[in-house]
């Protein structure tokens, strides 16, 4: 992994719903039906892992006439990065809390 | 195929080709993707989403490149500017060597207890043997250390060599 970068809520819907199936590979559009994320909001994300070498990538042949797909799936340093990654945002999201329940 | 994926095949198909080369894979998987998208107008907004996330992706990688471009002559100026002072900053040492070379010989030749036949023995030490022996040394001794400082030198010596040499043959 080069280096962390910033969660945006849009990226942790993506690396959770690759988080409940993180061995298998996903589809653009079946991730953007678990998420709710448009292929605007999603495609740009997938890049940004795959740059960062949390998201690996392979084309899949289907069946004929119809183009191959592109597929999708955490590497193992992914795995890990996200669990890290979400974890620290639930801690900061849970540390916010606490912090606004403290200022209430 | 109908009307509505078709159209939006072409605009995604546009977009895809105008795209880096980076860019352009995430593109074609779009365009694989669409097509597996049963609804027409999901397929639609698929492919008009993914042509905002194109756009988006090759503008910024566009701008990436062209910073790089810009940085990489920025170093390259920067690079030639350097040079060239290190040079003239030889070139500089060299003049000096050969002033305090030019007045000692001065000075020597305005003293009474010099003979003319030494006279002409000291034009030819100070005037080219000694300086050009300095330049030489100094290039030798910094050659390794600020080789583009000892070049300015060497070049420097060498030109006043050449020159002294055409003056006493002349």
């Amino acid at each position: 992994m080069k280096e962390r970068f910033r969660l945006s809520p849009q990226t942790v819907l993506v690396l959770d719903a690759f988080l409940e199936r993180p061995k298998s590979w996903r589809y653009g559009y079946d991730i953007s039906r678990d998420t709710g994320l448009k292929s605007g909001t999603l495609y740009p994300i997938l890049i940004r892992l795959a740059d960062h070498e949390l998201v690996e990538t392979r084309w899949e042949t289907t069946e004929s006439g119809k183009p191959p797909r592109h597929m999708y799936r955490l590497t193992p340093e992914g795995v890990r990065s996200a669990r890290a990654q979400l974890r620290d945002s639930g801690n900061r999201k849970s540390s916010m809390v606490v912090l606004r329940e403290v200022k209430i | 195929m109908s009307q509505i994926r078709g159209v939006a095949r072409r605009v995604l198909h546009f977009v895809v080709r105008l795209a880096p080369p980076r860019t352009r894979s995430w593109g074609d998987a779009m365009i694989g993707e669409m097509d597996h998208i049963d609804d027409e107008w999901d397929a639609l907004l698929w492919a008009l989403g993914g042509t905002v996330a194109l756009c988006r992706c090759s503008l910024i990688e566009h701008l990436t490149n062209l910073r790089k471009a810009l940085s990489d002559e920025m170093s390259a100026q920067r690079k030639a500017t350097r040079l060239i002072k290190s040079i003239l900053s030889g070139v500089a040492v060299a003049v000096v060597v050969l002033i305090i070379s030019m007045l000692t010989l001065a000075t020597l030749q305005r003293a009474s207890w010099v003979e003319p036949n030494q006279a002409r023995l000291a034009q030819l030490l100070f005037a080219v043997v000694i300086p050009d022996a300095l330049c030489l040394l100094a290039a030798l001794a910094l050659w390794r250390p600020q080789r583009r400082l000892a070049s300015g030198i060497l070049a420097a010596g060498a030109a006043l060599g050449a020159h002294s040499i055409i003056f006493f043959v002349a």
